[in-house]
Formats: C-alpha cells, sequence, structure tokens
C-alpha cells in the first residue's frame, strides 16, 4: 500500500472547452463535440474530428511570447499546466522550482510538424526545412515546455505508453512524491495528433468511427452500434503534493490518489487480450496499492473507446471484477479519443466527478450493448455519493493503468 | 523598396509573436529576443517570402532590423552587399 497524494490542481483545454470549468460543463451535459468536414483532413476517407475550440492565434495570445517555437501539443501542455498551478494555489514564481517535478505524456507528439516538414523536404529540398523540426517533434519538448515556462527545475519525464500516457504519466508523477524525489508534481499529458497521416493511419488500423454522415452520434462508448472512435486533441495537467505538504499550506485538496496500476498485456501489439488479464491486473494493482477490495469501488471512468474490442473487453473486465455494478462513464463519447492525452484528461474528470458528487451521461448511448452487463450512465448526469473512483486507460502496446481515487473528505 | 520593411515587421510579428508597436528599425534581432533557433527560422521565412537568402553574416544577434532590410533590398536589387559591419 502507498500513501495518499493530494490532487490540489486541474488543467484542462479540450474540444469540451478552454478550460476545466468549460470542459466540465459540457461533459456533464453529455453533449458531443465532433464535428464534420475538419480542414485537416479534407479529402480523406474520415475527415471529422473532435477539436478544441480555439484557433492557433487565441491559443499563442493565451501562451505569449514563447509560443512561436511551440508545436501546438505543448502550447496545450502549457496552458493546461498554467491552469492547474493557478488553480492549486501555487506560484510559478515563488515555489522551490528545485522540488517541482514535471511528468507531461504524449501518445504521438508533435506529428503535424512532422508530416509538414517531411513534405517540405520531399517537395522544396532541404533548405526549406524549419530549424523547429526536432526540437518540436520529440515527444519530451512539452514536458520541455511545461519546465520551462514554470521554472520547474526538478525531475523532467515524459512517459509514452500510447493512449495511456496520460494516466502513466499521473502514476510516475505518484511515484516520484512518494520516493521523496520532489514535493510538487505537475502531471499529465498532451495530444494534437489530428493529422492526415495519423488519422489515415488509425483508420487503416481499422480503429476509427466511419460514420461520416452522423458524425455528432459517431463516438458511442458500449453502444451495439458503436463502430471505432473518432480523434481528438487535448491536455490535462494535475498538480500533486504529498498530502502533509498540501495541509501545511492550507491547500484545497480536490481528491486522493489512492492507488495506481501498470501492466502489460504481453500480448499483440493492438489488440487487448482476449480474457482481458492484464486489464484486470492493473485494476487489481491499483486497488491493492490503494488497500481496498474491488466492492470498494463506487464508479468507473472507463476507457470506453467505441471501438468493438475495446469496450468488449472492457465491459467484460468490469462485470466480471467489479459485479455490484458501479456506476461507469466513458468521456470518449463527448471528447472523442485525445489519444496520449485521455488519460490526465479522465483522470482530471474522475477527480471533479469525485469532488462534485456528479456522474456524466455516456454521450450518444441509450443502453449499453446486449451482453454489457454494466450500468452505464446514459442522458442525463446522475447524482452519486462517490467515494472511491477509478479511471481506465490502455493503449496500443497492450500497456494498461488504472489510477484509484478518493473523495478528499 | 520601402515595402521591404512592412513586410520584415510583419514576419517579425507573426512569426515570433512580436508585438508590432516594440519592433523599431534600429533595434537588434538580440534586443528581438530572437535566439539562434529564431535567427535560422527568419531566414527560412524570408527566402520563402523574398525568393532570396540573407547572408549568414546578417542572420546574426548584433544586427539590426534596418540592416536586414537594407540587406534584403540590394538582395532583391541583384546586388551581393556588403556584410554588415556591426
Amino acid at each position: 500500500m502507498t500513501e495518499p497524494v493530494a490532487v490540489t490542481g486541474l488543467g484542462l483545454i479540450t474540444p469540451a472547452g478552454g478550460n476545466t470549468g468549460a470542459t466540465w460543463d459540457t461533459v456533464r451535459r453529455g453533449a458531443g463535440t465532433a464535428a464534420a468536414h475538419d480542414p485537416a483532413l479534407a479529402g480523406l476517407p474520415v475527415d471529422f474530428s473532435c477539436r478544441v475550440p480555439l484557433c492557433r492565434d487565441d491559443l499563442d495570445r493565451r501562451v505569449g511570447r514563447t509560443a512561436w517555437r511551440m508545436s501546438r501539443n505543448a502550447v496545450l501542455a502549457v496552458l493546461a499546466a498554467r491552469e492547474a498551478v493557478h488553480d492549486a494555489g501555487l506560484r510559478a514564481r515563488t515555489w522551490d522550482g528545485d522540488r517541482v517535478a514535471v511528468v507531461i505524456g504524449c501518445g504521438l507528439g508533435a506529428d503535424a510538424v512532422r508530416e509538414e516538414q517531411a513534405r517540405r523536404l520531399t517537395e522544396r529540398g532541404a533548405d526549406m526545412v524549419s530549424a523547429l523540426t526536432i526540437p518540436q517533434i520529440i515527444p519530451n519538448m512539452a514536458a520541455g515546455e511545461v519546465s520551462i515556462d514554470l521554472g520547474a527545475r526538478g525531475p523532467g519525464l515524459a512517459p509514452s505508453t500510447a493512449c495511456a500516457s496520460g494516466a502513466t504519466a499521473v502514476a510516475v508523477a505518484r511515484d516520484l512524491l512518494a520516493a521523496g524525489r520532489c514535493d510538487i508534481a505537475v502531471a499529465g499529458a498532451t495530444e494534437a495528433a489530428v493529422t492526415p497521416l495519423a488519422t489515415t493511419g488509425f483508420w487503416r488500423a481499422g480503429a476509427l468511427s466511419r460514420r461520416t454522415d452522423a458524425v455528432t452520434g459517431a463516438s458511442r462508448p458500449f453502444a451495439a452500434d458503436r463502430d471505432g472512435f473518432v480523434m481528438a486533441e487535448g491536455a490535462g495537467v494535475l498538480v500533486l503534493e504529498r498530502t502533509a505538504d498540501a495541509a501545511t499550506r492550507g491547500a484545497r485538496v480536490r481528491a486522493l490518489l489512492v492507488g495506481c496500476g501498470s501492466t502489460s498485456d504481453a500480448h499483440h501489439p493492438t489488440a487487448p487480450a482476449p480474457d482481458g488479464r492484464g486489464a484486470e491486473a492493473a485494476l487489481r494493482t491499483a486497488l491493492e496499492d490503494a488497500g481496498l477490495a474491488p466492492h470498494d469501488v463506487d464508479h468507473v471512468n472507463a476507457h470506453g473507446t467505441s471501438t468493438l474490442a475495446n469496450d468488449a473487453a472492457e465491459s467484460a473486465l468490469i462485470a466480471r471484477l467489479l459485479p455490484h455494478r458501479p456506476s461507469v462513464t466513458a468521456p470518449k463519447g463527448v471528447l472523442g479519443h485525445s489519444l496520449g492525452a485521455a488519460g490526465a484528461v479522465e483522470a482530471a474528470l474522475t477527480v471533479l466527478t469525485l469532488q462534485h458528487g456528479t456522474v456524466p451521461p455516456i454521450a450518444n448511448l441509450d443502453a449499453p450493448a446486449p451482453g454489457f452487463d454494466i450500468d452505464c450512465v446514459t442522458k442525463e448526469p446522475r447524482r452519486q455519493d462517490v467515494r472511491i473512483a477509478v479511471s481506465h486507460s490502455f493503449g496500443f502496446g497492450g500497456h494498461n493503468v488504472v489510477l484509484a481515487l478518493a473523495r478528499a473528505s | 523598396m520601402p515595402d521591404t520593411y512592412d513586410t520584415i515587421r510583419s514576419i517579425l510579428s507573426s512569426a515570433f509573436r512580436i508585438p508590432q508597436d516594440e519592433i523599431r528599425p534600429d533595434l537588434t534581432l538580440e534586443q528581438l529576443d530572437l535566439d539562434s533557433l529564431a535567427l535560422t527560422e527568419l531566414v527560412l521565412i524570408v527566402h520563402e517570402r523574398f525568393g532570396v537568402k540573407i547572408d549568414s553574416a546578417y542572420a546574426s544577434r548584433s544586427t539590426t532590423v534596418a540592416q536586414v532590410v537594407d540587406h534584403l533590398d540590394t538582395l532583391r536589387a541583384g546586388d551581393t552587399g556588403a556584410v554588415a559591419s556591426s
């Protein structure tokens, strides 16, 4: 069992809004954010997506001068991190930056930059490739820009476990705190990979919804007629501190991170293990880490991608290990799938569920598919006194990460 | 070529997020906070916009905006120009 850590700050920038409050309002209403005809995807078989509702100029104005050198995923990370630090009541100008860790993961990184610069190299020659290419596409640069922006000089890491990256970042940050490597951890993930190549790659892998004629209903986790996920972007950041430190400075504690479980399927590059053993082990490990039993879980924030394979395996896992039917939500119905960022975004939403006693509905779902014996929250937000919640994240490569969170009081 | 200064000012503002009212001809690129990455990027953008490549001696932090403009006007007029004395 590991000591809980306090979640004292949240920062979100998602297709549902440019900050945590706006995102939560939209997610709580279960309003889908997918939009047709993404200009970046013009002419592709799947051309719809969920986008952060701010243009690049608006994002850059919020960041300031340094935005010129940043890729979109770094910009999103910096804005989410600033919000989280502010929300925690911390000031980057006055803290001891040597004791602040930054753990910001991603799944793909700055794919838009990679694709554009590869095109320039091919079509226009080496002299027309930007000097920013490498600084922008290396997967750790969002973490680097956040540390620069915040003056955070402690450990810096950029976990990449595909669509579990955000949850891995939070788990790694918790471990840094537990090991005494830092006093404050700014942890989360970012993704801005709604690009022609990445989208086409997921389409070719059979992972994307093809509902081009009904895009707002395309992401439908746990529905019988689901057909894949919707490409999305965003960033989510949490500020974590040891509970004693948070109490000493009188910080508001939004929730407690009480357990983390990380496992690998060791089965297949993209398909989840059919018996769900890796995911189950992650859930069991997180609960054991928290000193909890499966029946303690009141709520599941599911990975719920809206793909055939994930939702079948995940619903079977929940039904098998948590037969007391905790409430289940799946934010990707509203937000689409922000890939590496999703686990951090969903951890933040789980914190808000614990804090507000509100479980958001799964967008575009009337009832779970036949055979899915789980208590999906549908149509309306549900008031529920949630004491313990788990947030699931699973990624290509067979990565399984489960975070267990508890109400603060 | 009076439009050269306006174009450079526009590039500095749009590509490097420098407020237009902070850009003056007598300021060096260093005073405008352009680092080595930014200078390399400036050369590329100017190459795209004007079709000429700034001499490396001018892609320097000590070069003023006016010197860049003069150098570009010289290049665009078909003259290689002298290296900046700064």
